[in-house]
């Protein structure tokens, strides 16, 4: 599986490729009021509102420092209702990318309850945890109550 | 930021390469030290002008960003009432030299020249294993007349260039680039020109203030034929 490696803090996360389109870099945000706090803001992106979730907020409580290093990954997913629309994940020194195909259940731990924390595996830059942001959209009832809310323009609806 | 420790200034290729990592990365820039250093660059302060710069460019959409790229090349075209032409600047001896990309079919490093006996020359070389392809192997500057001048340098290339099935390698002394034109700024031949060449010369190429031949692929193809087969 090929992995974009981001930080938080000192740790090492990683998410799942596949559906990221493009990594683009820090842009200026514009805050939104009465949302999670580890939503970041919005930003336009080719047109479209699109939602910025500050990763290391959500995992380490420190908003993303205003770096060359400090990108914006880009994913495009598909909702129930057969749209697809756009979410920003912020992270720090989203750099470098990992392609571990040997991944599975006996090289990886199961760490935590929280749906979008995902399992933990061993590199040589140390450990590793993967980060399912679905889970960010789906699952939790305020970040898709705000993308409903505040793209419902763009079709979003929650799932 | 903390101060950058260059070791590859001090113990690596660019210092006096006493470092004993050099022994398994043999280059610096395989090193993950260098590396590290590398990505340690992205690790300032964003200014605001690039803040804004990319909030704005990220905002454009992209079906509008990519119609002004087309709006600009078109726009370009209609004023010079003309095409570009993409060529391959190359170095023979001191002169410089250019091949219409068409006819290009790869540039790569020169290998082992396999002589025919009573049909070399000086001229035909031989032949050379392109790929497993047996090619004709020529000296485009013995044939063009030019003083040969003898280096074997790091930078001579095989140019393989020729059309459909047809195809010939010449070796040259640095391959520089692919190079656009406008066709309307190709220069017309002098008329006194003091190398044979310049019956194969289609044009002249101003290039970084050198004057670039733009050779008559065809012209050339066609006579090698006639001339070698």
């Amino acid at each position: 599986m090929l992995m974009l490696l981001f930080q938080a803090g000192d740790n090492f996360y990683a998410i799942d490729s596949a559906q990221v389109v493009e990594v683009i870099p820090i842009v200026t945000l514009r805050p939104l009021n009465h949302v999670p706090e580890y939503i970041a803001g919005v930003f336009n992106y080719r047109g479209n509102l699109v939602p910025v979730v500050d990763l290391c907020r959500l995992l380490h409580h420190t908003d993303c420092r205003s770096r060359f290093s400090t990108r914006i990954m880009m994913v495009y997913y598909p909702t129930s209702d057969g749209t697809r629309q756009w979410l920003g994940l912020m992270a720090e020194r989203v750099t470098e990318t990992l392609n571990r195909p040997d991944l599975d259940a006996k090289n990886t731990a199961q760490v935590s309850d929280v749906p979008y924390l995902g399992n933990l595996f061993m590199d040589e830059k140390g450990m590793i945890q993967q980060i399912h942001w679905q889970h960010l959209v789906s699952d939790d009832r305020s970040a898709s109550l705000f993308i409903q809310e505040s793209v419902e323009a763009n079709g979003a609806r929650r799932d | 930021m903390d101060s950058i420790d260059d070791c590859w200034n001090q113990i690596g290729v660019w210092g006096d390469r006493s470092c004993p990592q050099l022994e398994t990365v043999i280059h610096c820039r395989n090193c993950p030290v260098y590396a590290t250093a590398g990505r340690n660059l992205l690790e300032r302060d964003v200014p605001i002008e690039y803040l804004d710069e990319w909030t704005a460019t990220i905002a454009t959409p992209l079906d509008e960003a990519v119609k002004t790229l087309n709006f600009a090349e078109g726009d370009r075209d209609s004023a010079t009432g003309s095409n570009t032409l993409s060529v391959i600047l190359f170095r023979l001896g001191d002169e410089q030299f250019a091949l219409s990309v068409g006819v290009l079919h790869e540039v790569t490093h020169p290998g082992a020249v396999h002589r025919l006996p009573h049909r070399t020359n000086d001229s035909f070389l031989g032949l050379i294993n392109i790929r497993g392809e047996i090619l004709m192997t020529l000296s485009l500057s013995h044939f063009l007349g030019l003083k040969t001048v003898e280096n074997s340098s790091s930078l001579s290339r095989l140019l393989v260039v020729g059309h459909h099935d047809r195809k010939w390698v010449f070796p040259v002394d640095e391959v520089h680039r692919i190079h656009r034109v406008e066709a309307s700024e190709l220069k017309a031949v002098p008329v006194v020109v003091s190398q044979s060449s310049e019956s194969y010369t289609q044009g002249i190429i101003d290039w970084q203030s050198k004057k670039v031949n733009y050779l008559d692929a065809d012209l050339l193809f066609y006579t090698l034929e006639r001339r070698i087969l």
